[in-house]
């Protein structure tokens, strides 16, 4: 019963074409499950605290903000480090490096024109070398046994916009709070 | 060459395969475990009805030799891409023929986004009709996927009858071939708008070449839709029934000139917008008018020439989708059971689906006329 506007809200538009909406929907929901990183699995690292994830993601929002990546990005280098964090124990001197590892990933899946590994090495001030992150990405991979194709929020609320034609300030107002 | 864009995967379908059960499982059926091993497993699980946890199913599939080079002989290469190399190869775990598709890690970047891509969208899709990712191997140095192995795609199959396939196996090929996208189609737009807008330089011309290419896509669009697979569908059904490619042009202006030598130069009428197309003006195409398909598919009957005319459509909105393909009535005489298989399942797992004997199936051909000489491969007379 519902009517499904075509209303392009962002550059992931291909979410919301009419016919496939449901089963785009359906899809997601049933992919998210599997893959979801662990609830509470802070408490299990020995090393690094929540106030640490929190500073590392907001500094992965600075660096796709640095070199203009898409917002998918960031979601998606976010639910790697969790999952990776849900599965192995970090010393904090490495979260950065784990961090570093998720969003190139993320920018490799998911940008057209990713920025080079030299430019991931440049923005963490050079604290890692290039060979370091890319043993990183090698083992971010095999723990996340290259599933790198993710459900985000980002993905469920655009077409829950776009389904339920939103005005412009609260489709703003809920992509701010995700 | 890549695979990353769905219309690559979809050209992948064409792949012809057996009848395959041990493909809904995880694990192969056939697979051979070492004695020692299956020893240590059953050590290992004192509660055998306990599901394993991940890390320790990973452990235990590492032990029976998934994820290693060495569980995998090298048999012969079978080709090469621009970012990979393919291999014929047997694995030492089911005595099956695998492909091992090699991509070389660059030092420099790392795992390429076109590996990252395909390895994690094919290891979600499980669909009779698609070709199944059995393993990976993650070395410094390599990137290893595991395919199942296809013992021949539609071109050596065509060769290997002589360009003669049985009109009923081409229904049954095409009828696999639709099934297939339809279900890929669905992964592409769920998964990724990445696919829309990969840059057309990862569209390697080795391997989509321009036979298949719709008019609107020679014409520049950009546009990634699911018609754009129909129309090379359109093409594969033609090339089937009558053993020739449709368009078989070498450059995008032949291309085009051969497409509308056949279906008519577009009109405002069969494909708006055409007239304000600065590219399709600039070419000064003569003015074709389309021509009877069935003057040049003899052997096609009137539902599967319906079929060809609305997958050879100028207009995307009216070229007819996968989904409504599945239920034209070209393939009615398949039976209705065709249509409540799981997609895991094979077409062949109905009994009623079998295939025919090719008409100019080289064996049958050689039996008959063993002196005939044609074919590259004759055999010597016995007399």
């Amino acid at each position: 019963m519902k009517t499904y506007k075509y209303k392009p809200v962002a550059s992931g538009d291909i979410l919301s074409v009419d016919e496939y909406a449901d089963d785009i929907h359906q899809h997601l929901r049933e992919s998210e499950v599997s893959i979801l990183p662990k609830p509470g699995y802070m408490r299990k690292q020995p090393d690094i605290t929540n106030c640490m994830r929190i500073i590392l993601v907001d500094w992965l929002v600075e660096v796709a903000e640095e070199y203009k990546l898409c917002s998918e990005t960031i979601y998606l280098a976010v639910n790697y480090l969790d999952r990776f964090l849900s599965c192995m124990s970090v010393l904090r001197g490495k979260l950065q490096l784990v961090g570093t590892a998720a969003m190139l990933l993320a920018a490799k899946y998911e940008e057209i024109y990713p920025p080079e590994v030299d430019e991931f090495v440049y923005i963490t001030d050079d604290t890692y070398t290039k060979k370091q992150l890319l043993r990183m990405e090698h083992l971010v991979l095999r723990v996340l046994s290259f599933d790198m194709t993710a459900p985000t929020c980002l993905q469920f609320l655009l077409q829950y916009i776009s389904e339920e034609s939103t005005c412009a300030k609260t489709a703003n107002l809920a992509l701010y709070l995700s | 060459g890549e695979v990353c864009s769905p219309t690559l995967v979809s050209f992948m379908c064409c792949k012809f395969q057996r009848i395959d059960v041990s493909k809904q499982m995880s694990l192969p059926m056939d697979i051979r475990l070492p004695p020692e091993i299956l020893k240590k497993l059953q050590m290992q699980s004192p509660e055998p009805c306990k599901p394993l946890s991940r890390m320790s199913r990973r452990a235990s599939l590492s032990d029976i030799g998934f994820g290693k080079l060495e569980t995998y002989v090298k048999l012969g290469k079978l080709g090469e891409g621009t970012y990979a190399t393919v291999f014929k190869g047997r694995s030492k775990l089911t005595e099956n023929l695998v492909a091992l598709k090699e991509i070389r890690l660059e030092h420099e970047e790392g795992a390429p986004c076109t590996a990252i891509r395909e390895v994690s969208l094919l290891k979600n899709l499980k669909h009779a009709n698609i070709v199944t990712l059995h393993d990976i191997i993650h070395t410094d140095r390599c990137l290893t996927l595991v395919f199942e192995y296809l013992d021949s795609d539609l071109k050596q199959y065509l060769d290997n009858c002589r360009n003669i396939m049985s009109m009923s196996n081409v229904k049954v090929f095409m009828f696999q071939l639709l099934r297939g996208l339809a279900g890929e189609l669905k992964l592409a737009d769920f998964g990724l708008a990445r696919a829309k807008s990969v840059p057309t330089k990862t569209y390697s011309n080795e391997v989509v070449t321009l036979w298949y290419r719709p008019p609107d896509v020679l014409l520049g669009s950009t546009e990634y839709s699911t018609p754009i697979d129909m129309w090379g569908v359109g093409c594969i059904l033609y090339e089937m029934a009558t053993g020739r490619p449709l368009f078989p042009g070498s450059t995008v202006k032949e291309e085009l000139h051969l497409i509308f030598r056949l279906m008519g130069t577009p009109t405002e009428e069969t494909c708006p917008g055409i007239t304000a197309n600065e590219e399709f003006r600039s070419y000064l195409f003569p003015q074709y008018r389309a021509q009877a398909l069935i003057n040049h598919v003899p052997r096609l009957d009137t539902e599967g020439i319906d079929l060809l005319t609305t997958l050879l459509l100028y207009d995307t909105r009216k070229r007819i989708s996968a989904e409504a393909s599945l239920r034209h009535a070209y393939f009615l005489s398949l039976g209705e059971d065709i249509h409540s298989i799981p997609d895991t399942a094979s077409v062949f797992s109905l009994k009623d689906i079998q295939l025919q004997k090719d008409p100019g199936h080289r064996s049958s051909f050689d039996c008959f006329f063993p002196n005939s000489g044609r074919g590259k491969n004759r055999r010597q007379s016995v007399f």
